[in-house]
């Protein structure tokens, strides 16, 4: 007896759906790459994009690094494209690796996944960053959009450096 | 150690570029700055309740700041008397004693010593020895309303002499709130600067950059909130005395005639009970507070009420600093609570709109303060626009450097031992 599957997409080796885990590569690819305004649309209109200091606490109750609503976005985006976003003039050298990938919850149109990642940045020194990423994708018409992304950094209580570019 | 000859390296107009990368220069001023003079330490809101504590680094140095059962706020050295283990870890918490977790001492959080495990071990000397050794003290603590200072060793002028009129820039804060309470319970944000702590001091009140370091934000997200470099404005830059210095909006404010002007012009209607609240407290003053806005000023050496944030800063080498930010929440203000906070991280921090681009321009002094010729840092800026009255030496020329000078003049007293 075969049991029914929540939906027939294709999985990747890490049991995530497999047009979800392109989006999120891709997401990361972007990120490293500057490509500001194809990352940006890559994002829903409700948007949450959050570095917390504190992952325990509700994002609206703490003091973060970044938590972006789609308007503060779209502002962080327009300041890194006028060029004078001085601490990215340069911009930083970026590559970043996911792994050990989780999906935390799934519905047909809205899924979760977190995972792990190390991003070497190389600017002015070499720095290393690292710690778990937790997407939120929602499946709407025109495909894949980003609903929220929290970035909980190992070394989130701080000292952190300059958090110029998009992480 | 060589003598570091201070009074030629500070100069009126002029200051040495040794003075942001030296090691012996960053030492001395740990032992002079840091450690015998008066420094910002912690906020009363954040030691609320007896048993509540944070944990600071101040000149290098580990502290515990707690409030004892008996509801007084003391500091202490972090170094358990014993053998200096680290007696507590945590940055914050509440605890009714710290245990030292090396050999098990114990003490309360009024600092005496309540438990030696194995007493028999110092025999007849026990009662002597825990009298003794409850944990050290810093030398000196006073508040201003809410802010905590300590002098960490010796003695010298009382905290009221060292805040001189900066005290002016801390009413200013405070009275925002309509129970006169500010509450920083959020917490701080770290930020690790390749800079010099001075540098950072110096931007945190200099009108000269922010068209130029900002100008993405007024081009992509906010157009300037006054005409900087206009002429018509009435910014003024000003030296407090004692190392204080601030960016004062009042008069650009009071000329546009505006309440909440400093605050995204919101109106009234958007925070009725905070409004409501203080109109009950500040009577006939609110209109003008809320025209006036809150303070930008430095108060030397490691505290800066950037407005509606407060920043403390820690050095940690020559050319590293950590800048520690946290939004100045107001007690009674709720309403105007998630906007501050929410403006805060648009602003502050390693990823702020404004912050993380002044971060990077001191790194890149920082870089630049290597090379050896120029050997001076120039300083001159706005001299025959000052003006001096009851409150200070001020410019309406927010380019000058005013501020940057009040900063030197007292720092090249305090290395000289010329002020306390």
């Amino acid at each position: 007896m075969t049991t029914a599957r929540a939906d027939d997409q294709p999985r990747s080796p890490w049991g995530v759906r497999e047009d979800v885990l392109a989006f999120i590569v891709r997401e990361a690819r972007l990120a490293d790459e500057h490509a500001y305004e194809e990352w940006e649309s890559l994002w829903d209109d409700e948007a949450l994009y959050w570095v917390p200091r504190d992952p325990e606490r509700e994002w609206r109750d703490q003091f973060s690094y970044i938590a972006d609503n789609r308007a503060r976005l779209r502002s962080r985006i327009a300041q890194l494209c006028t060029g004078h976003r001085y601490s990215q003039v340069p911009p930083s050298r970026m590559r970043r690796m996911l792994a050990n990938f989780e999906t935390t919850s799934a519905t047909t149109d809205l899924v979760s996944v977190a995972c792990n990642f190390v991003l070497h940045e190389y600017r002015l020194g070499a720095t290393v960053w690292a710690g778990r990423y937790r997407y939120t994708v929602v499946r709407g018409q025109d495909g894949l959009r980003l609903r929220e992304k929290v970035v909980e950094l190992v070394n989130a209580q701080g000292p952190i450096p300059t958090l110029g570019f998009l992480i | 150690m060589t003598q570091i000859d201070f009074d030629a390296l500070v100069q009126p107009t002029r200051i040495h570029g040794s003075l942001y990368t030296s090691p012996s220069v960053h030492d001395a001023e740990l032992s002079r700055i840091f450690h015998q003079g008066w420094v910002f330490l912690a906020h009363d809101s954040e030691v609320a309740s007896p048993g509540d504590y944070v944990t600071r680094t101040i000149g290098g140095q580990p502290l515990i700041v707690a409030r004892g059962r008996d509801d007084v706020v003391r500091a202490f050295f972090n170094r358990c008397t014993h053998r200096a283990n680290l007696v507590c870890r945590a940055d914050a918490g509440n605890a009714s004693s710290f245990r030292c977790p090396y050999h098990g001492w114990t003490f309360a959080s009024d600092g005496a010593l309540t438990g030696v495990p194995m007493r028999e071990g110092y025999g007849t000397d026990h009662d002597d020895t825990q009298a003794r050794l409850g944990l050290a003290p810093i030398a000196e603590l006073d508040s201003y309303r809410g802010f905590v200072f300590g002098r960490l060793t010796g003695a010298g002028p009382s905290l009221s002499d060292h805040l001189g009129k900066a005290t002016t820039a801390i009413d200013r804060l405070v009275d925002l709130s309509p129970t006169g309470r500010l509450d920083l319970r959020n917490g701080w944000i770290r930020h690790l600067n390749r800079a010099n702590w001075k540098t950072l001091l110096e931007n945190q009140v200099d009108g000269y950059h922010a068209l130029f370091v900002h100008q993405s934000v007024y081009r992509a997200v906010s157009p300037r909130r006054a005409e900087y470099g206009s002429g018509e404005t009435r910014i003024a830059v000003r030296d407090l005395g004692g190392g204080h210095c601030e960016i004062d909006y009042t008069d650009e404010w009071r000329r546009l005639d505006r309440e909440f002007a400093w605050f995204g012009n919101i109106d009234r209607a958007r925070v009725p009970r905070y409004i409501e609240a203080m109109t009950v407290a500040r009577d006939g003053r609110l209109r003008q507070l809320l025209v006036d806005g809150p303070p930008h000023t430095v108060i030397f050496p490691n505290l800066f009420l950037a407005e509606l944030n407060v920043m403390m800063f820690e050095p940690l080498a020559p050319g590293q600093t950590v800048v520690h930010t946290a939004p100045a929440l107001l007690d009674g203000g709720e309403e105007m609570n998630e906007r501050i906070l929410r403006r805060a991280e648009g602003a502050m921090g390693p990823a702020g709109f404004l912050i993380a681009d002044d971060a990077d321009m001191s790194e890149r002094n920082q870089i630049g303060l290597e090379a050896g010729t120029p050997e001076w840092v120039e300083l001159s800026r706005g001299l025959e626009s000052e003006e001096t009255d009851i409150r200070g030496t001020h410019s309406f020329d927010e380019s000058a450097e005013t501020t940057q000078r009040a900063i030197w003049q007292h720092y090249r007293s305090v290395m000289t031992g010329v002020h306390a």
